[in-house]
């Protein structure tokens, strides 16, 4: 842990994959990572749509024969809400207000950065106001 | 100028120098938005912990000035006998400036004794003006009837009881700055970009060699 990350709030690393990629290898990496949402990414790394736990069974045990060939863009919601490093706290704490989450992806000029969790981000702003 | 706070004022200026009472006034009618009650309690204890600091660090300092074993009972005793000399010659129509001769060396000796500690004082505050017109004051007061005497007793420790308020006062807004409710910097931080204040973790490739 860096003197950097001791002061701010971290963003963490978060799951990406890419729109082309197989639901199978999505589960995999999911299961991996012991993590409930995977975010999918262009090229560019541009944030592009969102795969949950729920997407992935709905979406794939309800059409078992095409599964094997479904797509993350067969499966990711397409708007994802996310806040960008250029904007504000009260924004982030909008956005998991609005979808109930205790994270919320970050973006850099539609980039995607990593994810912040609720947490940390209200100990930061409460802490860094009483010094 | 309420009544209350020139009571206090008063309060302050003539009874004894007292680090208590000069914390008191500050923090009731100078420093009040700091310790009003829309100020939280952990707040409040922590400008209460400062302003006794500095208070017993500008009395500490003024300690010379404000109080004298022997400025103060000369001083004392002089206006005194002027008050009493000057009730006396109402009382017998004896003309007021006809002041025993005791009275007129008490007065030498008070002032003789005053002059070092209001140099002291103009050195420490920079209050030259307010040295020089206490001094250039002194004879008019002396020779204004009863009420005159009456105020030249103790208006020097009153005059540096001013500056120590003002220097405490000073000093704390110095220190803490001006204070803000929580709400208000509550709301200021939410809008602040959050580009500002992040660290992102690295990823495992980014921290080979590190």
């Amino acid at each position: 842990m860096t003197e950097d990350s001791i002061i701010k709030i971290t963003i963490h690393k978060a799951l990406t994959c890419n729109a082309d990629e197989n639901v199978k290898e999505i589960a995999k990496k999911l299961k991996d990572s012991k993590d409930r949402r995977i975010f999918v990414v262009d090229k560019q790394d541009k944030l592009i749509g969102i795969i949950t736990t729920t997407d992935l069974v709905y979406k794939t045990l309800c059409d078992r024969e095409k599964s094997s060939e479904m797509k993350a863009s067969d499966v990711m919601v397409n708007e994802v809400k996310a806040v960008d490093l250029s904007e504000d706290f009260e924004k982030a704490l909008e956005i998991m207000n609005e979808l109930k989450t205790f994270t919320c992806p970050v973006t850099d000029k539609e980039k995607m950065v990593g994810v912040i969790s609720y947490h940390e981000l209200v100990n930061y702003i409460f802490t860094s106001l009483q010094k | 100028m309420s009544l209350e706070k020139l009571l206090a004022k008063v309060k302050t200026d003539f009874l004894p120098a007292s680090k208590n009472r000069i914390r008191d006034y500050v923090q009731k009618y100078e420093l009040e938005g700091y310790f009003n009650e829309d100020v939280p309690e952990d707040y409040k204890t922590r400008f209460r912990e400062g302003l006794d600091r500095i208070t017993n660090e500008v009395t500490d300092n003024y300690s010379t000035e404000l109080r004298s074993f022997l400025r103060t009972p000369i001083g004392k005793g002089s206006m005194a006998l002027a008050v009493a000399n000057d009730l006396s010659a109402y009382a017998t129509t004896v003309p007021f400036h006809q002041v025993s001769i005791l009275g007129l060396y008490l007065f030498a000796a008070k002032t003789i004794n005053e002059v070092p500690a209001v140099l002291r004082y103009a050195r420490k505050s920079k209050d030259w003006y307010g040295a020089l017109g206490h001094m250039l004051l002194k004879p008019v007061r002396y020779l204004l009837p009863v009420l005159g005497p009456a105020l030249e007793s103790g208006a020097f420790e009153r005059m540096v009881k001013r500056r120590v308020r003002k220097e405490i006062a000073r000093k704390f807004v110095e220190r803490y700055g001006n204070y803000e409710p929580l709400e208000n910097r509550l709301k200021e931080r939410l809008k602040e970009p959050l580009g500002e204040h992040v660290y992102v973790e690295k990823r495992e490739e980014e921290l080979v060699g590190v």
